[in-house]
């Protein structure tokens, strides 16, 4: 039962449940961010209603990065959460294969940096900030922000790195850490 | 619809909405749009009510674009055609928000199109037998699936649980997550322990109860799919 | 140890193994030697926390890869369990879990048979060998079934089913009937000794020998420190031996499973009053036709099959879902939850205590030690007190359940619910929650549970009603 890098299946069963417990509670929140988006939509802020909850999406990753401190954790776990999503009523399908995808890269770069052997909350929330980053980028041409004002993006952008930076980084941190304390991430964490 | 391979619809749904990502055709967003409303609802065994709530839902988004679009484009030129309390509108901002528009409407109904008329299951075993993903991914996340309806249920349940003890949690609390969180640690070991006693190897030879068939019908959906839409772009 | 020669007509061997959890921790199983033949069927008893469950995760070859570390180890026919891999150990032996819920796969039970028949290439007909293998386990017409509406019974021999396809020699069952009614538990005994009779072999991990007198062969015991008890008992020996029985804490077969209770059942003062009570949920009524009148002192249990709504109903009674009709209640009544694990909200299980007498009242600091000192003594009295500083999470589900319940009645309360109080816990466990319940209802608490198990329900309670589609009612014996 030593620490091993290679994934167990009791890892890949662990990403699909977390992923499912998270896209439960996202499901809840999407009802409130739809509420949100169609009272701001004569303003023509609609799509600044979903950016505060934006850091949920990423959640997932960081999460099972830090329990499971493996290479790949984070962008595999992003992939096979957004597979799951797709069939729970996503926007954009099997697109969300490389919203994954590319919000997961961000992550793993952060953790890659500091050797998978560094999870503490500045580095999470870096994590966090990265994958906020990279969907960010992505999103200009997927969605079309692009074509949008820079007054617009302006506030949008900090918004969902906020967010990303308190859901997946702040937030997994502490469900991370009081998770280790209580002694419950020790058959997956090994002996770190 | 319903009997094309999944993986394949997949990965042709996933180059199309990679190709409109980078494009801003509007005639060719709302082709996209009818062409998968069309065959979904050519699909056997649709079901409706669910499919109309997420067309309307991805409608509302839609708006919402629209309005962002007109509003903030950042193309603002002088043919001003009207105002809305603040904002001038000009053509290009019109132009504007019926791309965006248009593109959210195309893929939502992209994502109509696959998630409507596809089985979870037979996706993941699609992907293990046309893509060769391992099956330790493929089942240990279709094992997780399963477990969509307990969770939901839990979710309600713990939200109910914390409020006997007289605490307010938001719907996004991490008190509700935590509970949630470390059912999962055990039900993973749990799930993964009993699939293994049932001499799940991942590594191993096994054989094959759940075949995903894939034929030259599914061939000439992508490729017709997606050669409609490249000549849209060139010829619209 | 390779170098063993095993006698022929044994399916599993061990020698001297011990095992712990942490690396220099204490040992939860202590030099077992154990042989499994061909053709036994063998029942393993053991007070709580001896090491039974560890045992039988050891011997299907699943610890230590999953948790733990071992001494010793565990031989089959073909070399030692833990370096064959899956396929080829499952059909040797399969474990069926406690657990009926956290087993499966698959969407449906016949997708969840398919993939064991998968798993060792089998060479058939898979679809038709997977409709055999569900009839022999009495699931006849399941096929499409999904497995996320059965039962608990009908899981149990779903798991069966899929622990069949591999046609190990050795089938290990933990507490199979834990969290079956008696109907069930009935039915799945009668299918293992018909499968006894076919040619396989047992291994029963149980508090009870009753349900398993017919098919025995022989039993096993382990005692608290995690020894094997020096020999197997024959069937024979049982009627001599009753002093193993009482020595280990445990039930002698034939014993009354709980002790009689005489209720004193006489106090009129009305604590709860539903009048024509009803839930809609989506549209859907799951709740109908409710008159219900708990009184003080009194412990009520509402009995009735899966998901006819027994937990909605505890949820509604204590407001937490919107309901039509009347409904009167003086205070706020507590819940304790079938998991009870979702109800906690602390690290710390004195402060868990220490949150729910404050809870409502103003908390000022002075007075934090007091509460302390108070919540020290409640943990006491539920046998709970040598855990101080820890973490809720870190209890067994014994005491997770406990807790729960003090954390319900650490302030005055007038009316307590449990769903599913004896849900995946030992008798020992059960008993202790039961008589803790006991002691307050003695005191004026009017207590409501709702379980499957009527044979429970008869034991301790005042009154029972069975739940409906259509209503409640009065649930008599005959």
């Amino acid at each position: 039962m030593a620490f091993t890098k290679e994934w167990r299946l009791k890892d890949t069963v662990l990403i699909g449940l977390v992923a499912v417990a998270f896209a439960v509670v996202y499901l809840a929140a999407v009802y409130i961010g739809v509420f949100i988006s169609t009272l701001a939509t004569p303003l023509g802020l609609a799509p600044l209603a979903n950016e505060p909850i934006c850091g949920i999406w990423f959640m997932a990753a960081t999460f099972i990065a830090f329990v499971l401190r493996k290479p790949g954790a984070a962008v595999i776990t992003n992939i096979l959460a957004a597979l799951i999503e797709v069939f729970l009523g996503s926007f954009y399908g099997p697109l969300v294969f490389v919203d994954g995808l590319v919000a997961g890269l961000g992550a793993e770069l952060v953790f890659a940096l500091y050797g998978y052997k560094n999870f503490n909350l500045a580095v999470m929330c870096m994590a966090g900030l990265a994958s906020a980053v990279t969907s960010f980028t992505w999103e200009l041409y997927r969605s079309g922000f692009i074509e949008l004002s820079w007054k617009f993006l302006i506030i949008m952008f900090p918004v969902r790195c906020v967010s990303g930076m308190f859901f997946a980084g702040f937030i997994c941190s502490k469900l991370g850490n009081s998770l280790r304390s209580a002694g419950l991430l020790r058959s997956f964490m090994g002996n770190v | 619809m319903e009997r094309l391979n999944p993986a394949y619809k997949f990965l042709t749904i996933l180059i199309v909405g990679i190709i409109l990502s980078f494009s801003f055709n509007i005639r060719v967003n709302f082709g996209v749009f009818l062409l998968s409303v069309l065959m979904t609802l050519s699909s056997r065994n649709l079901e409706y009510k669910k499919f109309f709530f997420w067309l309307s839902v991805f409608a509302l988004c839609a708006l919402g674009f629209f309005m962002t679009g007109l509003l903030f484009s950042k193309n603002i030129d002088s043919s001003e055609i009207g105002n809305w309390g603040f904002a001038t509108i000009s053509v290009s901002s019109l132009e504007t928000a019926l791309r965006l528009s248009s593109r959210i409407l195309a893929f939502g109904s992209l994502a109509l199109l696959f998630s409507m008329t596809t089985r979870p299951s037979s996706f993941f075993h699609s992907l293990r037998q046309q893509f060769k993903i391992p099956a330790k991914f493929t089942y240990g996340v279709l094992a997780a699936y399963g477990f969509l309806p307990t969770i939901k249920n839990e979710y309600v349940l713990v939200r109910a649980a914390v409020s006997v003890r007289g605490v307010k949690a938001g719907p996004l609390s991490p008190r509700l997550l935590y509970p949630m969180l470390v059912r999962s640690f055990r039900r993973a070991e749990n799930v993964a322990m009993a699939m293994e006693s049932r001499g799940f190897n991942p590594k191993a030879e096994r054989g094959e109860a759940f075949p995903v068939p894939l034929g030259p019908v599914d061939i000439l959906f992508s490729a017709s799919f997606v050669a409609a839409v490249v000549f849209g772009l060139i010829f619209l | 140890m390779t170098g063993l020669k095993m006698e022929s007509g044994t399916i599993l061997e061990t020698d001297n193994l011990c095992f712990s959890f942490a690396e220099k921790g204490p040992y939860v199983l202590n030099s077992v030697c154990l042989t499994v033949k061909k053709g036994e069927s063998a029942v393993l008893m053991g007070p709580s926390g001896s090491g039974k469950s560890t045992l039988a995760y050891l011997l299907s070859g699943l610890y230590p890869d999953y948790a733990g570390f071992l001494k010793g180890e565990v031989l089959c026919r073909l070399g030692k369990i833990n370096d064959l891999p899956a396929e080829e150990r499952s059909r040797i032996v399969s474990l069926i879990f406690q657990n009926p819920d956290d087993q499966f796969a698959m969407e449906t039970a016949g997708e969840e048979v398919l993939f064991t028949l998968e798993n060792i290439a089998f060479p058939g007909d898979m679809k038709k060998k997977a409709e055999e293998l569900l009839d022999v386990a009495g699931l006849n017409n399941f096929f499409d079934r999904r497995i996320n509406e059965l039962s608990g019974g009908e899981k149990q021999k779903l798991s069966l089913a899929t622990a069949l396809a591999a046609d190990p020699e050795l089938l290990i069952l933990d507490e199979p009937l834990a969290n079956l009614d008696p109907a069930s538990s009935g039915q799945l005994v009668d299918i293992l000794i018909k499968l006894k009779d076919a040619g396989k072999s047992f291994l029963i991990i149980d508090h009870r020998l009753d349900p398993w007198m017919e098919m025995l062969s022989s039993v096993i015991f382990l005692d608290r420190q995690g020894g094997l008890y020096p020999r197997k008992l024959s069937p024979s020996e049982i009627p001599v031996s009753r002093d193993i029985f009482k020595s280990l804490g445990l039930f002698y077969p034939g014993d009354p499973l709980w002790p009689e209770r005489i209720s004193n059942f006489n106090n009129t003062e009305i604590v709860l009053k539903a009048d024509n009570l009803s839930v809609t949920v989506k549209k859907r009524t799951i709740i109908n036709n409710i008159d219900l009148i708990l009184t003080k002192g009194s412990l009520t249990s509402i009995i009735g099959h899966n998901g006819i709504g027994k937990t909605t109903l505890l949820l509604s009674l204590c407001g937490l879902f919107k309901i039509n009709g009347k409904l009167w209640r003086r205070g706020r009544p507590g819940l304790v939850f079938q998991n009870p694990g979702f109800q906690f909200l602390t690290q710390n299980i004195v402060d868990e205590v220490v949150m729910s007498i404050a809870a409502g009242g103003t908390c000022d600091k002075s007075k934090n030690a007091e509460l302390r000192a108070l919540a020290l003594s409640f943990l006491q009295d539920f046998g709970l007190s040598n855990m101080n500083e820890r973490s809720p999470w870190q209890l067994s589900q014994g005491q997770q359940r406990r807790l729960a319940v003090l954390t319900m009645l650490a302030r005055e309360r007038e009316v307590l619910f449990l769903d599913e109080p004896t849900y995946a816990q030992d008798e020992e466990s059960t008993i202790s929650i039961m008589h803790l319940l006991l002691e307050r209802v003695d005191k004026g608490l009017a207590a409501l549970f709702v379980t499957h198990d009527i044979a429970l329900a008869r034991a301790y309670s005042d009154r029972i009603f069975r739940l409906d589609s259509d209503g409640l009612k009065l649930f008599s014996d005959s």
